[in-house]
């Protein structure tokens, strides 16, 4: 049975805070978006200010996934200009992600 | 007044200039691997199925398999550059794992606008990171979050 395996993160400047999935069902755009705003809750006001930016970035490339989802792949949205390491990753690490 | 150079301006705009531009990279990563076996199994991930203007995905994936290491590019779009920051403030990097057919490998990621000083700046990190320099790695990446402030 193929699952479907990856995890967004918040990682940077001793923050290390992640959202997972081992699921069947390809996650759709929304429940993108969904452990988008989990992973923001598990953020200080100061670790979210910092990454403001890369989650818009984050938001727009689930919104503009193709409509069954991206294949296995790993992007890192850093501020503009860069702070460090502070980022937020998303990491397609089996099957599919962010379908319609 | 900035007498840095943004090079391959255009990477985002047109296709020609993207592919220079990625064999800019590979170029470099051959010549600091040139007093290494030349593995066949080391690989290459072209972003063939990543439309040249996106400017959110890697550049370049390399992963090698002697080492077990992998780099990961990312070029920023020339399009952000703000004139009131310095060139020298757009390039970081750091170490993580990365997952490849499900294993995790450590990884180098550059993030940067491509100018001539970055580009110097990235070829140390991926030099030190193939040679397995971790002290000059580290003070490097150090020096460039410095050179952000």
């Amino acid at each position: 049975m193929l699952l479907n395996r990856g995890r967004i993160q918040a990682q940077g400047k001793g923050c290390e805070q992640s959202q997972s999935w081992t699921q069947e069902i390809v996650p759709t755009k929304s429940d993108g978006r969904e452990r988008a705003d989990l992973l923001k809750m598990q953020l200080t006001r100061r670790e979210l200010k910092d990454r403001e930016y890369s989650f818009g970035k984050l938001d727009k490339f689930i919104s503009h996934a193709p409509y069954s989802g991206y294949d296995v792949c790993t992007r890192s949205f850093t501020p503009i200009p860069p702070q460090e390491d502070v980022r937020v990753d998303v990491e397609i690490i089996k099957g599919k992600a962010f379908c319609d | 007044m900035e007498t840095d150079k943004i090079l391959y301006a255009k990477v985002f705009v047109d296709n020609k200039t993207h592919t220079l531009n990625r064999e800019h990279w590979l170029n470099m990563i051959k010549k600091c691997t040139s007093n290494m076996y030349d593995n066949e199994w080391n690989q290459y991930f072209p972003a063939v199925k990543e439309n040249f203007n996106d400017c959110d995905a890697p550049i370049l994936l390399y992963y090698n398999h002697s080492l077990n290491k992998a780099i990961r590019i990312i070029q920023y779009d020339p399009n952000v550059y703000d004139a009131k920051y310095r060139y020298n403030q757009y390039i970081t990097a750091w170490t993580s794992k990365m997952s490849i057919n499900e294993l995790e490998i450590p990884e180098l990621v550059i993030c940067l606008l491509l100018t001539r000083n970055n580009n110097s700046d990235a070829e140390r990190l991926i030099d030190n990171w193939l040679n397995n320099n971790d002290q000059l790695l580290d003070s490097k990446i150090k020096s460039i979050y410095n050179g952000q402030k």
